[in-house]
């Protein structure tokens, strides 16, 4: 289809009729500035088309003009392969209209319009207002403003339709679709009975897993209680083995005797252990008698012994205390002498240090009185410095030209200089050049006359005998000048009267006088304080007064020390130097005589206590001995008295006697020895006991083990074990079976599942092959080596650049999105022409995310595809798709035809 | 005198491939065939009932599985049943026998656990029992027959459970063998025999009985189902061996080459005519073949689905029937699109013997097929 014309009237913003064209094949350029009305145009070509003339939707109230109560006309001339047509429809009118004019010339009108128009161009009718999936391809190959990026929408009737008439045109019928997803969805349903999406067992086939497993647990228990029972069984035979053994009576009675004969035995060792055991004990008596005798004899002559040692001890220890006491005697006498030595020397030490203090005091006030006579002396020359002091500053009081009144006095000195200057500077000045014999007989205000006069008064010349000429000079503010000046002398002459001074002259020499007083003045005070300077160590001020006061503090001092003293006036110098020096020698040497002294009475007290101490332990000893030697002769008497050594001697014999006697008797004893040992026969009765009552123990215990496992065997038996396990095993295999005839089940739903999806992506791919075919060569005009994927519904789904994956369409920049939705549209346009359907694009301020670069390559690719396809772009970036070219439509003002009243016509927008 | 001779009850054998009523039904009905066999030898003049080893399936049976036999015998006093120990149920501690010893046996029950020779009824004949100690007995069972005592002129009649040797025993059996001439070297009369499952003689004097109960597909013989009233005239005379059907159930392996409809028509009447109770039958089916998707379709419904609910048991081994998709089968999964050419593919991998998943391929088009169907059944 190729739009050629459009006319409309009163229809929003466009008052009287308008017209848009002539169209061009290939690219129409429509370019205006914002609200040019270009939507509205572009509205007109949808309402002409595809609202019904009669409607009263919204969508149609919304083409009124902007003003209301308008009944919009449009009309449309366009060319199909059939020729040229055209269609002009009058709304909101009280007599609404279609008309179609056919290439023939015959003109349809009303309801035959409409249908004859849906027909040729394969749209929907529209019944509450023409909504954009009743505009079929239209819908798709237009671009509104602000959908650019949005791919076109081929999902509704008729759209879908008519696109894919084309495609099985071109590929043959395609059919299976919907049939091969319920099937799919069979398959999967199945499939979803058995396994979950990880592919996990499920429903039965977990069932039988889990049954199988249940199985197998079961059939290892069942194992395990059939290997228990069969270990039973096993045992019950041992146990019937060796209760039959044990149930043999020779065997017992024979354990019997063998235990009965072990305890005789063992009461014939006892009987021989206890007769030795006494044989023994009168052995040990006999000897333990003897040997108590022994001991005593032994005891007796030792005592004696020990006595004569004594005696010899307490003789050599009597000699040792007589000597000690000797030289104790000898020690006291000793120190008697260094103690009277060392009060001699520490009576003369005293003395020396006496003398040494009265030279100290002495010497100090020696000092004293030395310090006090300096510093009178000084305070004389402070005093007399002080007086200068004085006198210099009454002098520079008396000069007063002091710094302060010199720079007043200099500034008002200038001040009347200046005014003067500034009259002087308008003075007249009369030069006088006169004759020397003219000399006097000029006079000036009656004064001889000078070579210059400066004027600033009236002045009178006076020449003799010529006359009087009064020269009287002009000067502008000449009162204000000299008020001026007398205002500077008033200041000048108070400034002189404040220092004292009669003029400028008198005042300098005033102040130079005062500035020589101050040199002196400075001098006088850098001797008042040479001396008399402060001594803040000794509390001391500066000054002449300070010192005074010190003087007199030193005098009162001195004197007071001298009357303490009793002494008329201090000792020279010179003498208290000479007692201080020897009293110190003095001291020192009665010092140094004290320590030998102190030694010598220290030594002797020393060796007297040891002397005393040793004295004191000779005579300890001596007691002790005698004690000791005194004890031993009391005992011996003691002993004796009772039994004589004789008769002790008599006994002791006796008692060897009954200790040979004894050890006799025990070895006849011994000679009774049995051959068994007692710990053997306790060992053979144990032994033998345990084995009888191990017999016991080991029936008892036989006889329970065998009940618990003939009880433990009757029931594992009755339960059928083995018959539990058959049960178990033909029901495994069944599981087994059923497992594998789930998984095969499995295995074939999957294998259906995969082929089914194969071919259906197969298909797919066939099915979409022609649009990515035509769609390929626009996409690689702007990415080279690009191809795209369509999914069922025409959208594209995804773009392989540069041999990189596949990236989603929706993760794509917007401009990149929008640039491939308007080549799809490229492709969907040449797709429908070649199958002979009508299509032609328009878009509506398209390519706003372009950039420069990718603009071009996009104008090439619209240029290339308008060579087929007619194409109209509205725009209003002139500056931009001026480098598109094609053609530009122009809107031109019609001839009124329907115009209504009332409604002004506004000029026309201006178009770039 | 007049014997019935059986063997290998083998009761309490579990049949879990069935499912829990088809097992407990055949549980009973070996049970049954006590019963009928005590019938049988009532009517047949039988004083006594020879059972050859194999009364019980395991050797530690439950209690009630343990009575029930007993219980059966019991309720013909009139007979004596002579039992031995099979391979089994060996008589060994802890064996049934020793439970059924404790616990005791009626009168007219007659366990032999050793290999003493005993009277049968009033002394004409001589039972010379084989009994088996464990499962798999190392030497021939029967050897002490030959010297066994029996007094002059009384039938000798042998009852042991094993194989003959060269009597179907493969050479890698090697336990419980019998030695063929065990009959004639023993003196006997008539050597009633248990083990095998289908009845079978060997020489005049050597049976089989086989089980009364089927109890599998290839039981040998005469499939089992039988047992043998046996007429002894003389200690030497030959005995006359009549055999008797008490079997409830028939157990069959059919098999069948199918390539078209008619030949599942014929296989469907030859199998609905085996028995007019098939709720009886126990089929093991192996079929092979080319079958169209359609036909495989039509087996499927008729005789996988159909004819599977009327037998007691239905066993198809299908590995040998092959799908052979037709255009007409391609086309009525669909003419074109992606699930004909998702058929096609299957075809194409089914018919590809070098392909690994041929068989699943098959499975999965048949499917396909199916599934189209249904799709279609369901679409309005």
């Amino acid at each position: 289809m190729k739009l050629r014309a459009l006319e409309i009237e009163q229809v929003r913003k466009f008052g009287g009729p308008v017209r848009l064209g002539e169209f061009a094949d290939g690219i129409n350029v429509l370019c205006g500035p914002n609200e040019f009305g270009k939507s509205t145009l572009l509205a007109a070509i949808r309402g002409v088309l595809f609202e019904r003339y009669a409607s009263k939707a919204e969508s149609v109230r919304r083409m009124g003009h902007a003003r209301g109560g308008s009944s919009p006309r449009i009309a449309l001339t366009f060319d199909t392969g059939r020729g040229r047509h055209r269609i002009e429809k009058r709304f909101l009118h009280r007599e609404p209209y279609a008309r179609l004019t056919l290439p023939d010339g015959h003109r349809i009108e009303g309801d035959h319009a409409e249908e004859a128009l849906q027909a040729l161009l394969g749209f929907r009718a529209a019944k509450q207002g023409a909504k954009p999936e009743d505009a079929g391809v239209w819908s798709a190959l237009w671009v509104t403003q602000r959908s650019s990026v949005e791919q076109p929408d081929w999902s509704s009737e008729p759209a879908r339709t008519t696109l894919q008439a084309c495609l099985e045109a071109e590929i043959g019928a395609v059919t299976g679709g919907e049939r091969g997803q319920g099937i799919l969805r069979e398959v999967l349903d199945g499939l979803a009975l058995l396994q979950d999406k990880r592919g996990q067992p499920k429903g039965r086939l977990k069932e039988v897993d889990d049954l199988l497993a249940s199985a197998d647990a079961d059939l290892l228990r069942l194992a395990d209680k059939h290997r228990a029972l069969a270990s039973d069984i096993a045992e019950l035979q041992r146990c019937g083995r060796m209760l039959a053994h044990i149930n043999d009576a020779d065997e017992a009675a024979k354990l019997d005797a063998d235990l009965a004969n072990a305890r005789s035995r063992r009461d014939a060792v006892l009987r021989y252990e206890d007769a030795y055991r006494q044989a023994e004990m009168a052995l040990r008596l006999a000897e333990a008698a003897h040997a108590a005798l022994a001991a005593e004899a032994a005891r007796r002559g030792q005592r004696r012994r020990d006595l004569h040692t004594a005696r010899l001890l307490a003789e050599r220890i009597a000699e040792a205390d007589a000597a000690a006491r000797t030289a104790l005697a000898a020690a006291d006498a000793e120190a008697g002498t260094a103690g009277a030595t060392l009060c001699a020397a520490e009576r003369a030490a005293d003395a020396a240090s006496g003398r040494l203090r009265q030279a100290r005091r002495d010497a100090e006030l020696a000092a004293k009185a030395g310090e006090l006579a300096a510093a009178t002396e000084r305070l004389v020359q402070a005093e007399a410095a002080q007086a200068r002091v004085n006198e210099l500053s009454g002098e520079r009081a008396s000069f007063g030209a002091d710094g302060d009144g010199m720079a007043a006095m200099r500034e008002a000195a200038l001040g009347l200089a200046h005014a003067r200057a500034v009259l002087d500077a308008q003075a007249t000045s009369v030069l006088l050049d006169l004759q020397p014999e003219a000399q006097g007989r000029v006079l000036v205000d009656g004064a001889p006359a000078p070579s210059e006069l400066r004027a600033v008064a009236e002045v009178a010349l006076d020449i003799a005998g010529i006359g009087r000429i009064l020269i009287r000079p002009a000067i502008r503010d000449r009162d204000a000048l000299l008020s001026d000046i007398a205002a500077a002398e008033r200041r000048l002459a108070a400034a002189l009267g404040a220092i004292g001074a009669t003029d400028e002259r008198d005042a300098e020499r005033r102040h130079v006088q005062r500035v020589q007083c101050e040199r002196r003045l400075d001098d006088a005070r850098r001797d008042l304080a040479m001396h008399a300077p402060g001594d803040p160590a000794r509390g001391l001020a500066a000054g002449a007064g300070a010192l005074r006061n010190h003087v007199a503090v030193l005098r009162r001092q001195l004197e007071h020390e001298l009357a303490e003293r009793g002494m008329p006036a201090p000792p020279p110098p010179t003498d208290a130097e000479a007692d201080m020096r020897a009293a110190l020698a003095a001291d020192a040497e009665a010092s140094a005589a004290l320590g030998p002294a102190r030694a010598a009475v220290a030594c002797c007290r020393e060796r007297t206590d040891r002397c005393a101490r040793e004295a004191a332990r000779t005579a300890a000893e001596r007691r002790t001995a005698e004690a000791e030697a005194g004890r031993l002769q009391r005992e011996i008497a003691e002993v004796t008295s009772g039994e004589s050594d004789a008769a002790l001697a008599c006994r002791e014999t006796e008692a060897a006697r009954d200790v040979l006697a004894k050890r006799d008797a025990r070895a006849l004893v011994e000679r009774a020895r049995p051959e068994d040992t007692l710990a053997g026969m306790d060992a053979r009765i144990t032994r033998l006991e345990q084995a009888i009552g191990g017999r016991r123990e080991t029936l008892q215990k036989l006889q329970r083990e065998s009940a618990v496992r003939q009880s433990r065997i009757e029931q594992e038996e009755a339960s059928g074990l083995a018959e539990q396990i058959a049960a178990l095993e033909s029901r495994r295999e069944e599981l087994a079976r059923e497992r594998a005839l789930l998984l095969r089940e499995v295995a074939v739903l999957e294998l259906l599942r995969d082929t089914l999806g194969e071919a259906e992506r197969a298909a797919k791919e066939r099915y979409l092959a022609p649009i990515t075919r035509r769609l390929t060569p626009y996409l690689q005009g702007l990415f080279p080596s690009a191809s795209v994927q369509c999914d069922e519904t025409f959208r594209i789904s995804g773009v392989l650049r540069d041999g990189a994956a596949s990236e989603d369409f929706s993760r794509l920049s917007d401009g990149t999105q929008e640039q491939i939705a308007i080549l799809s549209r490229l492709a969907f346009a040449d797709m429908l022409m070649e199958g002979g359907r009508p299509a032609m694009i328009i878009l509506d301020d398209a390519l706003a995310f372009a950039d420069r670069d990718r603009m071009e390559r996009m104008f090439d690719l619209l240029t290339e595809a308008a060579r087929r396809v007619q194409i109209l772009v509205l725009t209003c970036r002139a500056d931009v798709f001026d480098r598109l070219g094609g053609h530009r439509l122009t809107l031109e003002e019609m001839a009124g035809r329907d115009a209504a009243p009332g409604n002004g016509r506004p000029a026309l927008p201006q178009l770039f | 005198m007049r014997l019935l001779h059986t063997s290998d009850w083998q009761i309490g054998k579990c049949f879990a491939f069935l499912g829990t009523e088809g097992r407990e039904i055949l549980r009973d009905a070996r049970l049954e065939a006590i019963s009928r066999i005590g019938r049988l030898a009532r009517q047949g003049g039988a004083s006594a009932v020879l059972v050859a080893g194999d009364v019980y399936d395991v050797a530690t049976p439950s209690d009630q599985t343990l009575r029930q036999p007993i219980e059966r015998m019991r309720a013909f006093p009139d007979l004596a049943w002579h039992l031995i120990p099979g391979n089994h149920d060996p008589h060994s501690a802890g064996g049934p026998w020793e439970r059924l010893a404790r616990a005791g046996l009626p009168d007219n029950v007659r366990a032999h656990l050793t290999p003493e020779p005993a009277p049968i009824g009033d002394g004409t004949a001589w039972i010379i029992p084989a009994p088996l100690t464990r499962r798999h007995a190392a030497g021939d069972p029967t050897q002490t027959m030959d010297a066994a005592c029996t007094p002059d002129g009384a039938i000798r009649v042998g009852l042991a459970h094993g194989s003959l040797r060269s009597f179907g025993s493969d050479g890698s059996t090697t336990h419980n063998l019998i030695a063929p001439d065990r009959a004639e070297t023993a003196g006997l009369a008539y050597l009633a025999l248990g083990d095998w499952h289908g009845a079978q003689s060997f020489g005049p004097r050597s049976w089989y009985s086989g089980t009364p109960e089927p109890d599998g597909f290839d039981l040998g013989g005469g499939g089992g189902g039988e047992v043998l009233l046996v007429t002894i005239d003389g200690p030497r005379a030959l005995p006359a061996v009549e055999r008797h059907r008490v079997g409830g159930f028939l157990w069959r392996r059919e098999a069948a080459t199918l390539h078209g409809v008619t030949d599942i028509d014929v296989l469907e009447t030859r199998l609905r005519g085996l028995h007019p109770d098939l709720h009886r039958v126990l089929v093991s089916l192996k079929v092979e073949g080319t079958l169209s998707l359609a036909g495989r379709q039509t087996f499927n419904q008729r005789i996988a689905q159909e004819l599977r609910g009327a037998l007691r048991l239905l066993r198809i081994d299908d590995a040998g029937l092959r799908a052979e998709p037709t255009a007409a089968d391609l086309a009525a999964i669909d003419h074109a699109g992606f699930v004909r050419d998702a058929a096609e593919r299957l075809s194409a991998m089914a018919a590809n013997p070098a392909e690994p998943r041929h068989d699943l391929a098959a499975a999965a088009l048949q499917r396909l097929y199916s599934l189209q169907f249904r799709h279609e059944e369901r679409a309005p």
